[in-house]
């Protein structure tokens, strides 16, 4: 059991990271459970259909949904943002119907036969993912994504093409919700549409506003905080929607930013400062 | 004339509002140019149309012979134009030396690479460098939105600087400023002239100008109603008059 | 049976856009997306239902609704909308107002039940109508149309010939100028969240009556599709919701008739990826991305 909320907990984690890398640009997206229904559909075909290789099936499946999203997101992001909002609302409910529709994947009845995922392979993941996240965070690019997300247009005037910035991040978050739903189905052996239905896409949303948007830990913690405890506290988990949602609107009244609010500063003059200073 | 920014006949309407009517002027290699006009004379919106922030309604501009009118803003910021903003917009959640850092040419052409490329130690020395040459090196680990009134619009100056530009406009620079800190600035802005092809400044204090820049273009109600040497424009019946109906406000 | 359709159609799209025009409202005021109206409206069923249950009359309990969900819009003005102004905060505001919508989802689970719950209205009142030139009309059908566009027509008058509606169009259209002209924005984002929550109630009985019972799960069905019919209509645009209400009826009514019952769940959301690939602001927005720029 332990192994098993361990196991979610890691999921969701993902999840809330693969939410935060679009919101590293400034997007919001709702549709990332529909990224994940294509990361569980594509590599479960992929395995069970035609015989590939996990290893193999989870990145090329990753990749589909990255092109996938930098697709949806390529003409969404020419307007303002809350058009993107409903874009990806609208992705996530068409694809939930998609897939109902379409007897290759088994339709609502779903696809079953899907194993390999050990947990510790979802540990491996959080652990090489939230490095990448880290290291990121002290480089150039980590400042030019913070300048799109504060003022996509004065970053433009310095050069940045933005839109390519944020079809990037947004290609790169539909991937890692990819691998995360490919991980998961192969964990639960048969899944159906209703596992990634627009609930899904909402509540990765809430456990990084919770967490805290601004750093990767705060993504990481949201998600961590809203799958244990409730597994911990059976209250908790008989009012687990009640509680979160009273949870976030209170803090976002006492902490806008989340729970952990603090940005990287990505680089410090320290000592240069004195040499340098002028008076 | 050798000209580094035409501007030809240029107009900008937003819905009724006609901002810029056809307005037209060169600014030669090697200028300082001083923009100014009453209130609501346009001259943001110019400013706005040449560093591609707004698209132009019509007209075309043409910068280092490359046509610039369609294209999209971040391709202006890449030739070579770079701007300070009125109502001023740093990036307030980052760190001043971030605010210069954040504008280096490499990295903002291409910021994925820039993962593999990056020289963090030369970079920030280049950076304290541009923030010393504004006054601003003892505040480079500051937050942005620390920053008094005054220093945030050095700050705006150094960021522009560092995408390595060849024209720069500045508008409303000494905006907010006491008189030492506009005499400062003053002088600033004279030692940029050596590294940049151009500077148009946008100043509504004529004895600021006077002096520093070498020409005049005076705009009032989206048309160009002068231009020429300092001196004779502010001379200009038309001129005098645009101001003085602007100080009745 | 086309024209049943068709009749049908119009009704479930004067719904829609009973529903969309209060979404329309508050962001076009407030320039925010307003997550809990589906649920309010979710919610403005299961009041009507259960004071009908109880004994009032129908017209009591559409009032009921109407004022409960107005309070409940009050509420949510207050703890997702007031602290968050500027535009910084549309996502804060946006999902703090959607996290008290899936508490409000949670607790009439936990009062009604996760099960839909009937209304039960009298066979009489269900059945009675007339036929028409081959078409069956419902007189409760009818009724709900007729009401649904009394309401807006009612709307229309408030927002276009009142102080009030003067006030709400000056906000929308520049709450800083709005300000200097001495109009009290709170007030007017207060009514704002009222009007549009109390029409979302309505709308919540008006479904309820027409289908015979009340669910929890509409707010993310059908209330999210009146979100995407304010992005058809453009955001903010009162015509625009109206329209995109009736349109959306229509087209649904019609994929149902030719068996695309599926389809025509999510006829809606591709109609509106579409409408803004191609017009980025909506039907009837103007405003072109690149000039909000500085
Ligand atoms: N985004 C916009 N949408 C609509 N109208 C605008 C916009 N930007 C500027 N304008 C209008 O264009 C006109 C010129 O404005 P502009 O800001 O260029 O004046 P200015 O010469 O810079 O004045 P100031 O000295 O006050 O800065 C004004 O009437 C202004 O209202
Ligand atoms: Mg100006």
């Amino acid at each position: 059991m332990m192994q098993d909320y361990l196991f979610f907990a890691g999921i969701n984690i993902l999840l809330a990271w693969s939410v935060y890398i679009i919101l590293m640009s400034g997007s919001l997206s709702f549709a990332n459970g529909g990224f994940m229904a294509v990361g569980a559909y594509a590599s479960g075909l992929m395995t069970t259909r035609y015989g590939w290789d996990l290893w193999l099936a989870i990145p090329a499946s990753a990749a589909l949904a990255g092109l996938f999203g930098a697709l949806i997101s390529l003409p969404a992001l020419r307007t303002r943002g809350v058009y993107l909002i409903l874009v990806t609302i609208g992705v996530s409910f068409c694809m939930v119907v998609a897939i109902e529709s379409t007897e290759l994947l088994g339709g609502v009845q779903g696809l079953g036969g899907l194993v390999g995922t050990e947990p510790w392979h979802v540990g491996a993941l959080v652990l090489a993912v939230g490095a990448c996240l880290w290291l990121v965070s002290y480089t150039p690019l980590q400042r030019i994504l913070d300048a799109v997300r504060e003022d996509e247009h004065v970053a433009g005037a310095l050069g940045v093409n933005a839109t390519y910035v944020k079809v990037v991040t947004f290609g790169v978050g539909a991937a890692l919700a990819a691998a995360a739903g490919a991980l998961y189905g192969h964990y639960l052996i048969f899944i159906r549409p209703e596992h990634f239905n627009i609930m899904i896409s909402l509540f990765m949303v809430l456990y990084v506003i919770l967490g805290g948007v601004n750093n990767l830990w705060g993504a990481a913690l949201g998600a961590a905080l809203m799958t244990l405890v409730p597994e911990f506290i059976r209250v908790l988990a008989e009012w687990r929607p009640t509680v979160f949602g009273v949870l976030i609107v209170l803090l976002l009244l006492v902490r806008p930013e989340g729970i952990l609010a603090f940005r990287t500063v990505t680089a410090r003059a320290g000592k240069r400062i004195r040499k340098e200073g002028a008076p | 004339m050798n000209a580094t920014l035409k501007i030809d006949a240029v107009s900008k309407r937003f819905g009724g509002i006609t901002a810029l009517d056809g307005v037209s002027f060169e600014v030669a290699h090697g200028e300082l140019l001083g923009l100014i006009g009453p209130n609501g004379a346009g001259k943001s919106v110019l400013v706005n149309v040449v560093s591609g922030f707004y698209p132009a309604t019509a007209g075309a501009i043409t910068f280092d012979g490359r046509a610039m009118t369609h294209l999209p803003t971040h391709q202006f910021g890449r030739s070579g134009i770079a701007r300070t903003f009125q109502n001023i917009r740093l990036f307030r959640r980052m760190s001043v030396l971030e605010n210069v850092l954040v504008a280096f040419p490499e990295h903002v052409r291409s910021p994925f690479l820039s993962l593999l490329r990056s020289r963090r130690g030369a970079e920030i020395d280049r950076a304290m460098a541009l923030l010393a040459r504004m006054r601003l090196a003892d505040k480079a680990d500051l937050s942005a939105a620390s920053l008094p009134y005054g220093e945030a619009r050095r700050l705006e100056i150094a960021r522009a600087l560092a995408t390595n530009p060849k024209l720069l406009l500045l508008d409303e620079p000494a905006a907010g400023m006491n008189d030492r800190e506009t005499e400062e600035l003053r002088e600033d802005i004279a030692g940029l002239r050596a590294d940049l092809d151009a500077i148009v400044l946008i100043e509504h204090n004529v004895e600021f100008l006077r002096g520093l820049a070498d020409r005049l273009v005076v705009l009032d109600y989206g048309r160009k109603i002068a231009e020429g040497l300092p001196d004779d424009v502010l001379r200009e019946p038309r001129v005098v008059e645009a101001y003085l109906g602007a100080d009745d406000e | 049976m086309i024209a049943d359709q068709i009749v049908n159609g119009v009704i479930l799209g004067s719904m829609y856009a009973l529903v969309a025009l209060g979404y329309t409202l508050v962001f076009g005021v407030l320039d925010k997306l307003n997550f809990a109206h589906s649920e309010v409206f979710m919610l403005g069923g299961y009041v009507g239902l259960s004071w009908f249950a109880l004994g009032a009359p129908l017209w009591a309990s559409v009032v009921v609704a109407f004022v409960i969900c107005g309070l409940l819009g009050l509420f949510v003005e207050l703890v997702s909308f007031r602290k968050f102004t500027g535009r910084d905060a549309q996502i804060t505001a946006s999902l703090s107002s959607l996290a008290v919508g899936i508490v409000i989802v949670d607790l009439v689970q936990k009062h009604w039940g996760s099960e839909p719950v009937s209304l039960p209205l009298p066979v009489e009142l269900r059945t009675a109508g007339f036929t028409f030139m081959g078409v069956t009309f419902n007189w409760l059908k009818l009724g709900i149309l007729g009401f649904t566009l009394a309401l807006m027509a009612g709307l229309h008058v408030l927002v276009s010939r009142t102080a009030l509606g003067r006030n709400i169009r000056a906000v929308a259209d520049n709450p800083t100028s709005a300000t200097l002209m001495g109009v009290d924005v709170k007030r007017v984002n207060q009514s704002t969240f009222f009007i549009a929550s109390a029409l979302a109630g309505v709308a919540g009985v008006l479904l309820a009556m027409r289908t015979g019972f009340a669910t929890s799960d509409i707010g993310l069905s059908f209330g999210l599709k009146a979100l995407a019919i304010m992005g058809i209509g453009g955001m903010g645009d009162l015509r625009g919701a109206v329209v995109g209400g009736l349109l959306v009826g229509l087209l649904e009514g019609l994929a149902f008739q030719f068996g695309l019952g599926r389809i025509a769940d999510i006829a809606v959301w591709i109609l509106m990826i579409f409408v803004l690939l191609v017009r980025p602001a909506g039907l009837f927005g103007n405003a072109t991305a690149r000039d909000v720029r500085a």
